[in-house]
């Protein structure tokens, strides 16, 4: 009974979790732009994550040590600075784009266009990581982060097509526009597979003192927290194709995305889904700042715990600060929102080799996980879909750039 | 027992007697003379350490970076091999973490930015 | 063997260019294709205005952003080589679609709500059926 109890809770946490701008911002793009027909992105994006957040649970119950630091265990400095430095601007930079999602929200609710949104959520976040806990953080995050099912209930009254929607399923060559479609390709599956996710995942299992026993639980939990959460991206995308398709509209811009509710629920679509981009996008700044800190002190063996007073864990709260800080600079100094969320997700496609080889490497290192290895079917997977991801990035980011 | 300095020793996490973290392994030393033979004597911890890791071209600013934001200079922070407790995961050593100059950054830190913040 | 590296390593970045540059057909159709959504886009804003489901704020922002995007459409149409026939209908099309979102802009902002009725009516709908169908939704 306590297990199922704990099951249901990881994978309602999962759920609540899971959308935030990347994944909102490109998914609404892609059924914009092209319909069902990029579905496969998220799916392809969101299995490989169910791989990757289950090996990071395992790796953490068994080798008692949550990623980041396990990383510098096993392959040292300085070849441990290239995942860090890599790993810790990219978080700074999608930090950035989730603080202009929350501003964009704010905008959306009061609508004032106030320039000082951006420094003031980012002062809303530092202050709950500087007074809470880590289990309040998670838990509320994810209990407010359910908000986000309002996309798929929306979807359900749309009646779409799900045969038409589960043809989209499968990966199919563009009709039109081809650069920009493996760009958005590209984008969507570096939203799903975001690094700071594991390294926030372990941290956690960590300090939750997780052991072998946890290992089973965890495989379920991953696997249903993460595909629920990418049927939350399959929502949005089904919701943008109905809403924007039939009317002409392409998302050029983060302020049109705001129109893909209220065609279904009038007014109360238009704040439902204000308060859905705020909250997700303000849980996952949370999670990012924490998971660069985490990245940080685990590295250089610093102390590092959310769960104690920012003095106790100096260097630590540092780090997320200044990671806070940094966000907060580039937002103020105005760069277009959805530009970021979508180069910053290209990017995350582009440098997710760095990030996860010397990950697949630890899952099949016995010195760490002991009788839990790897299965060949774990690494192939993984191996196939970040390869194709930083494939396809390589390829289509320069292509966009020259483009626009 | 047989230990692999790299594997288990060099880039491990350090724990205080109370299993608090100190610090990781940045650099093994070993006294080597021509009448003893060579001993593993020291863990070295610190940027300095770190700094002379790294490719030649590198050492420059990680060392000028260590030596600015080190309260203690120039000098890495030594932790004899003699005081290891316990081998693991961890390597715990029979110190006490809240006095040990290892945690001085961690303390300096604390006094003058992290402590002047309320709430802290 | 150097040369023939160099040979690669240059016809490979110029592969790369030629595909990054755009047809002259794949450029015009792009601006249409970018004017389209911005008219439909100020429809849709005007329609949901006039049905009380968005706030004033909202519309009336959103509205002024589709002129700003139309317009910066024109400047960059002005700097690129497309044949002078298409030129002036796409220049002219951007400024019809302009004027009617900074009319419905205006009249957002004086809450005229007949006026932003009127206006959505007699702007050009898209075909929503055609669309879906191309797109393969229904």
């Amino acid at each position: 009974m306590k297990k199922l109890l704990e099951i249901t809770l990881g994978i309602v946490t999962s759920i609540g979790g899971f959308l935030e701008v990347g994944s909102l911002a490109t998914s609404a793009q892609a059924g914009a732009a092209f319909g069902y027909q990029l579905i496969w992105a998220i799916v392809l994006g969101t299995i490989c994550l169910i791989f990757l957040v289950e090996m990071s649970g395992r790796l953490a119950a068994v080798s008692k040590q949550p990623l980041a630091g396990a990383m510098r265990d096993r392959f040292g400095y300085p070849f441990f600075l290239i995942p860090l430095v890599a790993m810790s601007l990219l978080g700074v930079l999608v930090l950035a784009s989730e603080l202009g999602g929350l501003s964009l929200a704010l905008q959306l609710v009061t609508g004032a266009s106030f320039p000082w949104w951006a420094p003031l959520g980012a002062f809303a976040a530092w202050l709950l990581l500087w007074k809470g806990t880590f289990s309040i953080i998670e838990k509320g995050a994810s209990l407010f982060g359910l908000i986000t099912l309002v996309f798929v209930v929306a979807a359900f009254r749309l009646h779409p097509d799900w045969t038409r929607a589960a043809a989209g399923a499968l990966p199919s060559m563009p009709r039109h526009e081809p650069m920009r479609y493996w760009f958005i390709a590209v984008s969507i599956m570096g939203a799903s597979i975001a690094p700071y996710l594991l390294y926030f995942y372990s941290a956690g299992a960590v300090e939750d003192k997780w052991n072998e026993t946890d290992v089973p639980v965890n495989r379920i939990t991953a696997t249903f927290g993460m595909s629920f959460g990418g049927a939350l991206s399959v929502a949005v995308l089904v919701v943008a194709a109905l809403v924007l398709v039939p009317r002409g509209i392409r998302i050029e811009r983060f302020d049109q995305i705001a129109l893909i509710l209220t065609p279904i629920m009038g007014r109360s679509g238009f704040f439902l889904f204000a308060a859905a981009l705020g909250i997700a996008c303000f849980g996952a700044m949370l999670e990012i700042a924490l998971s660069v800190a985490y990245l940080v002190s685990q590295g250089f063996g610093w102390k590092w715990t959310e769960d104690a007073r920012p003095r106790d864990v100096a260097r630590f709260s540092l780090v997320y600060t200044a990671t806070l800080i940094g966000g907060a600079i580039i937002v103020i100094v105005g760069v277009d929102p959805l530009a970021i969320t979508l180069m910053s997700m290209a990017l995350t496609s582009a440098l997710l080799p760095i990030a996860i080889v010397p990950f697949l490497i630890l899952m099949n290192d016995p010195h760490f996980v002991g009788q839990h290895r790897n299965g060949w079917i774990s690494n192939t997977v993984v191996c196939a879909i970040v390869g194709l991801a930083f494939v396809l990035a390589v390829v289509s980011i320069p292509l966009e750039l020259m483009g626009s | 027992m047989e230990i692999a300095v790299v594997r288990d020793l060099l880039d491990k996490q350090l724990i205080d007697r109370d299993g608090e973290a100190l610090g990781r392994a940045d650099g093994v030393v070993m006294a080597y003379s021509a009448d003893a033979p060579p001993r593993i004597m020291y863990f070295e911890l610190g940027a300095q350490t770190l700094a002379r890791r790294l490719p030649r071209p590198f050492q420059g600013v990680l060392a000028w970076l260590g030596h600015r934001l080190s309260p203690r200079g120039s000098s890495p922070y030594r932790l004899e091999v003699s005081r290891i407790i316990q081998l693991g995961r961890t390597i715990k050593i029979d110190i006490d973490g809240t006095r040990s100059a290892a945690r001085e950054t961690e303390r300096w830190v604390r006094d003058h930015i992290i402590g002047r913040i309320p709430g802290s | 063997m150097l040369t023939r590296w160099r040979v690669s390593c240059a016809a490979l970045i110029l592969s790369l260019v030629a595909c990054g540059g755009k047809s002259v057909a794949e450029q015009i159709a792009e601006h249409d294709r970018v004017r389209v959504s911005w008219e439909q886009t100020t429809r849709f804003v005007g329609a949901e205005w006039a049905g009380l489901a968005i706030p004033d704020a909202y519309a009336a922002r959103t509205l002024q952003r589709a002129s700003e995007e139309l317009r910066s459409d024109s400047e960059a149409l002005t700097k690129e080589k497309l044949p002078s026939g298409d030129l002036a209908r796409l220049h002219a099309a951007l400024s019809i679609v302009r004027a009617r979102a900074d009319s419905l802009a205006q009249a957002v902002r004086a809450r005229d709500r007949d006026a932003v009725i009127r206006m959505v009516k007699d702007s050009p709908r898209a075909n929503a059926d055609s669309l879906l169908r191309q797109a393969a939704l229904r």
